[in-house]
Formats: C-alpha cells, structure tokens, sequence
C-alpha cells in the first residue's frame, strides 16, 4: 500500500531506470575525467612534461623483449623500453611496475610484479559466468512484453 | 581481484542452507558482479581502462543493484538484499588482496584513496582453485547422500 503511490511504484519505475542510468554513466565519465594519477599513456602523449615522474604501469601491459638490463614493455600497442637490471621476465608475460618515465620512452623500475598466473585467472574466471548464468536462467526467464523477469513455474519455491 | 572460481566457491558455501534456496542465484551473481561488468571491458579493450574504474566501486554497484531490481516485479528488495550481499562478499575478500598499483577505490567519488589489507598477490589464489572444486563437491555429494540416507530412513 505504501509503495503502491510512491516514487517506487510501477507507475515511475521509466522514470527510475532513467535516472539510474543516468547517475551510472555520470559515475563513468566522472571516474575517466578526473582520475587524478599519471598514466603511461600520458607520459609517451608528453614526454617532456612527465620527464622525472613516478608512475605505476598495469593495463594489460606485457613483456615484449627481454634484454640483460631490462626489457621492453607493450601497452596499448607503444613499446617502452624498461631498465630493471636484477628482475627475470620472460617474453608475453603480464607486468606491474612502479617507475620512473624518461622521455622520450622509457621507463626505469622502481619495483616488478609479475602476474604469472594472469592468464590462467582470466579463463579459469570464464566457467563461474557460465554457471550461474545458467542457473539464474534456468531460474527466471525474460518477458519482452513486460520487460520484468519472471520466476520459471518449474523452479517456484514457496 | 581473486579468480571467479575463489569469489563463487565463497558465495556458494555462505549460502548453502536451504533456508537460501529461493534467492541464492542472487547473491551468486552479486558475488562475481563488479567483475564481469568491470573486467572484460578492461581485457579486451584497455584503451577503455579509464571508463572502468567507475565500476568496481561500492557505489557504483549499489546504484547497479537498484537498477537491476527494476526489472523484477515481485520480491524486489529480497534481489537487492541477495545481490548487495553478494556484492559484498565479493568486496570484502578482493580487500585481501595487495597491488604494486593502486588498489580499489572504495569511496569513488568522494576520495581517490585506495585501501587494502595486502595479504594475497591477485593471482595467488588460482593456485587453491582445485582445492575449491574438490571442497565445493564434496559438499554437495555429502549433503545429497544425507537427504537421501534420510528419506529412505524415514
């Protein structure tokens, strides 16, 4: 009765769906426009600006060559070329870094985390999706006229 | 974050019970939630990696949980209670983890600190997955052959 007339009534849910999504794309953009760190991508846009700056490197970045010194990173398709004289990668593996940019591109490490596992992890994660995915559809279904799911009558537990 | 296998094997034994049956689904889904709105983003297109920090944050996933119970006409808060919960869960073991990177955002928008306890590398537990699949079947097997052990007693 007191939901019947109020602001989460059926009768508001469009407008409801409308701000919700409204405030999650304001969160998105919000979170893309005013990330306060230095990026990678930043310091190879203006090496000069970000000469001598700390940054730390994670996105999907991968040893591309190893070398006695250090090794050559790609991320977001730019190689940088990283010194780290004591640390042992090996080439496709996935990197964190602490370190310090030095135009025009490259990077000196402060500290390295290899994430060995990373690929095993991301296809591992695949088959939970899978599952419950599964199980919430063989659950509930989707009605397109009402745009509600609804319980499947098989699996009604009262 | 740890794997899927970690974050559902958790979920999975938090609501085991019966007394859970009706709406578990739910917190199964709020377990792995910020992850797979978050991550394949991130992995298949990082050029987009800023647009996802949003995501995996508390109120960002609220704000998603409400949005998600709009389409279900009835038991709609028992979805919000079940999925915030999962939700939860999920949180609280990825504050476990330690990064070289920053961490997670916990009070996105408000603040840009990240916290974490830092006992755990993001990859370690891939290593415990088998122990999970074996723990989870084990479970199950046990508790059916209980039930069953019980309806021909009874």
């Amino acid at each position: 009765m007191l939901l019947k007339n109020s602001v989460f009534s059926a009768r508001y849910r469009g407008i409801r769906v409308f701000v919700y999504l409204c405030s999650l794309a304001a969160l998105i953009l919000y979170g893309r426009v005013h990330f306060p760190y230095v990026t990678l991508q930043m310091c190879l846009s203006r090496p000069e600006f970000y000469d001598g700056t700390k940054i730390s490197v994670g996105n999907e970045a991968t040893v591309r060559d190893v070398y006695k010194d250090g090794f050559i990173i790609e991320q977001l398709g730019k190689q940088v070329r990283v010194s780290a004289p004591d640390v042992h990668v090996a080439s496709g593996e996935f990197v964190y870094l602490h370190a310090v940019f030095f135009k025009p591109d490259s990077l000196h490490a402060l500290k390295v985390r290899v994430a060995k596992k990373r690929r095993a992890k991301i296809w591992l994660s695949v088959f939970p999706v899978l599952l419950i995915g599964a199980y919430f559809f063989h659950r509930f279904r989707f009605n397109v006229k009402t745009f509600y799911f609804e319980e499947r009558r098989s699996c009604q537990i009262l | 974050m740890p794997d899927l296998v970690t974050h559902t094997a958790t979920a999975y034994f938090l609501m085991r019970s019966d007394s859970f049956q009706r709406f578990r689904v739910f917190f199964y889904l709020g377990a792995i939630l910020p992850d797979i709105l978050a991550r394949p983003i991130h992995i298949m297109f990082p050029q987009f990696y800023l647009y996802t920090i949003a995501i995996h944050t508390p109120l960002f996933m609220i704000l998603f949980t409400l949005l998600f119970a709009e389409f279900f006409q009835t038991f709609r808060l028992h979805v919000i209670k079940y999925l915030l919960f999962g939700i939860l869960s999920h949180f609280f073991l990825d504050l476990f983890q330690k990064h070289i990177t920053d961490g997670y955002y916990w009070f996105f928008p408000f603040s840009w600190r990240s916290f974490e306890i830092g006992l755990f590398w993001p990859e370690l537990p891939v290593r415990l997955v088998p122990v999970w699949i074996l723990l989870v079947a084990a479970t199950e097997i046990t508790l059916r052959l209980k039930r069953r052990f019980t309806r021909i007693s009874s």
